[in-house]
């Protein structure tokens, strides 16, 4: 394992750690319920939307 | 900050003004009943910041839909600061009904009369300063989707007096009731007593749930039944004193709109235009042959390859075969193509630069196989799934869509489903997360939870990437079918299965009345380019959110087990790689592939495929495949129960090591496809069955939140049995039918006696509750 395969994994784990926490962190938030269906200004599905109820 | 409400009719463009007033992209559509619940944004064109609220589209202010009482409790209790009441001008008499009734409340009120282009275009006029005078409260003219007189309509909007009293148009009938009722809500200290009061006339529920109302309303009323007067004094009022502000161009009486309709919503061509017009989108966005130039068979096809004519394997020749390789390729197509090619060098140059690094095989591995195969696996579809929800986008826009939830209503009826059902179905196409969202305008719970349930069954756009790749690995690795037509068809039978569904549930255990479908078809209309442009950028930006974020954890996860045994022991990835590195080590290739199998099955996920394996073996890809890889159809469709697009995004990062005949560095999906199928020996009726099974299966993780959420109490375990079981059901039909095509007749046996203890059950013939009692008491 050279200082470049150190590197990469390095960077990999960040990232993924990263997206798993970010997602957690939404979750954990309310803000978990959003499906990426492209029409969030219009949608009050996740917890977000329907606190301005 | 002060507070704005949008309210006015459905479809008369209530979104299209919050989006220019806000710069919001929420989405827009021509038809009724786009907006089911409120939305904000701020207006910062003033200097001051100004709340925008964008309410659900209402014929009323009573309590007759769940939108005019979020409407009208919004109005009355939200203490905002002004009402803008859009107007669509060409539907002037009509829009007023409700101007009519917002008028009557205390709360400051300016019209916007929208689309007053159209008006214009058609040789009309209004003249807004007689309509001011006559309505008493400022009028501005408008084009919400041209943004004209956005800017005045605001100005005057901010530069309304903070306090108003209501007045109603039906005082000089109703002038004793009126003072009764408004004098007891005066005592009440409401807010609007005289909508209130009016309300209370017209015998309004909500009204009648004040203590004391209904003695005021016995006292007042004498008996008589006041709402149907009031409605026609509404009327009157707009026909005689509002209407002459309103000058018509001497014309034809047939709209354009009304001889498009001749021949669209015919009563027999109606639904074989809808059916061409379909396949035409699909045609446009799959085909890889255009129009069917190279013939309809194989043994038709008179164009030449790129081979055949002599070029030679170059960059340049790869350009060129993304439009034309043996037969002219649909734009949708050509448009993947080039996508693919731009990935498949990024993943070279990535691949190339490991090795200048001299990273590591599994590094290699890891980012090129795993990581970008996966990604790209998914992203390589981004073209189809823009192209194929462009064309929808153009049929919505138009206001096509709206006239075949009409022309359907005939055929859904006879299923128990109303045409306004078809709305969210349509929309369950794009994502099933708007379109369960959107079955609020569906009055009858029974009916509304039928429909919930079945919107899975419309393919989304997270499913296009397992129908393409797997249509194409058919073609691909068994050279049977068009790419189009087994898209589409999987398409159709998405829609079968639910319609099939549908006719189970409402003759079972949602039996109910459908209600009847009124809806207002609104004329037809040119597209926005810049409201197709923003439901594509939408889509795209969010799919590729989801590629770097969701895929890329999951592939990496994959990877992970994939790499390692229960003992965190690293295994060996891939055969070909390991035999090049080192060729003098090996016998031979095949050698080196069955170590690499053996220990690939040792991998973590090998071993749980293998344990989930038994259960899909009726389904045709379970058991049978064999224990080498076989297990990664089980995976691929357990992983797209997170996602749907991680089944493809699977198939991208385990192909490398499935089948050596998958080039990693192509990151294509349909050849990830093909090397699964090779790989794993799996049949045409299998594959079938594996698509069906993803399409009508429990959807991602974020649609059965908000199932839980729109169903009503207790519904949702047994919507997702109801998932479950339909998925697993109709996958085996599919495989055993397709397999042995004598089962058919055990299926259609099965079926008929379902039918058949249906029917007597329904019909009182047989009851199995009242054969369970007189069991239980002999």
């Amino acid at each position: 394992m050279n200082a470049f395969d150190i590197a990469v994994v390095a960077v990999i784990t960040v990232a993924a750690v990263g997206v798993i926490g970010w997602l957690i962190y939404r979750k954990i938030k309310g803000k978990g319920g959003c499906c990426d269906c492209s029409s969030c200004s219009g949608c009050n599905a996740c917890r977000k939307g329907k606190k301005k109820d | 900050m002060r507070t704005f409400a949008l309210a006015g009719n459905p479809n008369c463009g209530k979104t299209t003004l919050f989006n220019a007033l806000t710069g919001a992209t929420a989405h827009v559509g021509n038809w009724p009943g786009v907006t089911v619940d409120k939305r904000e944004g701020v207006y910062k064109g003033g200097g001051k910041n100004i709340n925008i609220v964008d309410l659900p589209g209402i014929y009323s202010l009573s309590p007759y839909t769940p939108e005019e009482v979020i409407s009208r409790n919004f109005i009355l209790d939200e203490k905002i600061d002004g009402i803008i009441n859009i107007v669509d001008a060409t539907n002037l008499e009509r829009n007023l009904y409700l101007t009519t009734q917002i008028l009557e409340t205390d709360v400051p009120v300016i019209v916007a009369l929208n689309m007053i282009d159209e008006v214009e275009k058609s040789g009309d006029r209004i003249d807004a300063q007689a309509l001011e005078k006559a309505l008493g409260v400022p009028v501005v003219t408008i084009s919400a989707l041209k943004g004209k007189g956005i800017k005045q309509l605001m100005e005057r909007a901010v530069s309304m007096p903070s306090e108003r009293k209501g007045v109603t148009v039906i005082k000089e009938e109703f002038v004793k009731q009126l003072e009764t009722a408004c004098a007891f809500y005066e005592a009440e200290e409401v807010s609007s007593p005289l909508f209130h009061a009016v309300k209370l006339l017209e015998n309004d529920v909500i009204e009648l749930e004040r203590k004391g109302a209904s003695d005021v309303l016995e006292k007042i009323s004498d008996g008589r039944d006041f709402e149907a007067e009031i409605a026609d004094r509404r009327y009157k009022y707009i026909s005689s004193d509002l209407a002459s502000a309103k000058v018509k161009a001497e014309k034809e009486t047939l709209t354009k709109s009304d001889k498009i309709d001749r021949v669209l919503t015919h009563r027999i061509w109606a639904i074989p235009i809808f059916a061409v017009i379909l396949f035409f989108v699909f045609h446009l966005t799959f085909s890889e042959n255009l129009f069917y130039l190279n013939g309809f068979t194989e043994g038709q096809a008179w164009m030449p390859s790129l081979e055949e004519l002599g070029y030679e394997d170059n960059f340049g020749t790869k350009l060129l075969a993304c439009f034309y390789d043996g037969a002219v390729f649909s734009p949708g197509v050509i448009l993947t193509n080039l996508l693919n090619f731009v990935l498949d060098y990024i993943n070279l140059g990535v691949s190339s630069l490991i090795g200048v690094c001299n990273g590591s095989a599994w590094v290699d591995s890891l980012v090129c196989d795993a990581i970008l195969g996966g990604i790209f696996a998914v992203l390589g579809f981004l073209p189809q799934i823009l192209f194929l929800f462009l064309g929808f986008s153009i049929l919505e826009d138009t206001g096509y869509m709206a006239r075949i939830a009409f022309v359907l209503d005939r055929i859904f009826r006879r299923f128990g489903l109303s045409g306004r059902a078809f709305m969210p179905m349509i929309m369950g196409f794009g994502c099933s997360l708007p379109a369960m969202i959107n079955t609020r305008t569906l009055a009858d719970e029974k009916e509304r939870t039928a429909t919930i349930r079945v919107i899975p069954f419309f393919s989304c756009g997270a499913k296009l990437p397992i129908l393409t790749a797997m249509a194409g690995g058919i073609l691909e690795v068994f050279g049977v079918g068009n790419v189009d037509v087994i898209t589409l068809s999987m398409y159709l039978a998405g829609i079968i299965i639910a319609v099939c569904a549908v006719l189970l549930m409402r003759n079972t255990t949602m039996r109910g009345e459908t209600p009847p479908f009124i809806m207002e078809l609104p004329a037809y209309r040119l597209p926005a380019f810049k409201n197709l442009m923003l439901h594509l950028w939408d889509k795209s930006k969010h799919f590729v959110k989801k590629a770097f974020t969701i895929i890329f954890a999951s592939t990496v996860i994959i990877w992970l087990l994939q790499s390692f045994s229960w003992g965190w022991q690293f295994l060996l990835e891939d055969a070909q790689k390991l035999f090049e590195s080192d060729p003098e080590k090996w016998a031979s290739l095949a050698e080196v592939e069955g170590l690499v199998n053996v220990q690939m099955d040792k991998s973590i996920l090998g071993s749980l495929g293998m344990f989930v394996q038994p259960l899909f073996t009726p389904l045709g890809f379970g058991s049978q495949l064999g224990r080498s890889f076989g297990w990664v159809f089980a995976v691929a469709a357990i992983c797209g129960l997170v996602a749907k697009e991680n089944v493809i995004a699977t198939f991208g990062a385990l192909a490398a090591v499935v089948a050596r005949t998958y080039i990693d560095w192509e990151a294509d999906e349909v050849l990830a496809a093909a090397a699964m199928i090779e790989g794993t020996g799996i049949t045409v009726p299998a594959i079938i069955s594996f698509i069906i099974f993803n399409m009508t299966t429990i959807p991602c993780f974020a649609a059965c939140a908000t199932a839980k959420g729109e169903l009503s109490k207790g519904k949702f375990r047994w919507t997702l049995l109801f998932w479950v079981v339909t998925s697993y059901l109709c996958a085996a039909c599919v495989y055993t039918v397709g397999s042995w095509w004598w089962t058919l007749f055990i299926w259609l046996a099965v079926a008929a006696l379902i039918i058949t203890f249906i029917v007597l059950r329904n019909i009182g013939k047989f009851d199995i509750l009242k054969i369970f009692h007189k069991k239980r008491r002999k």
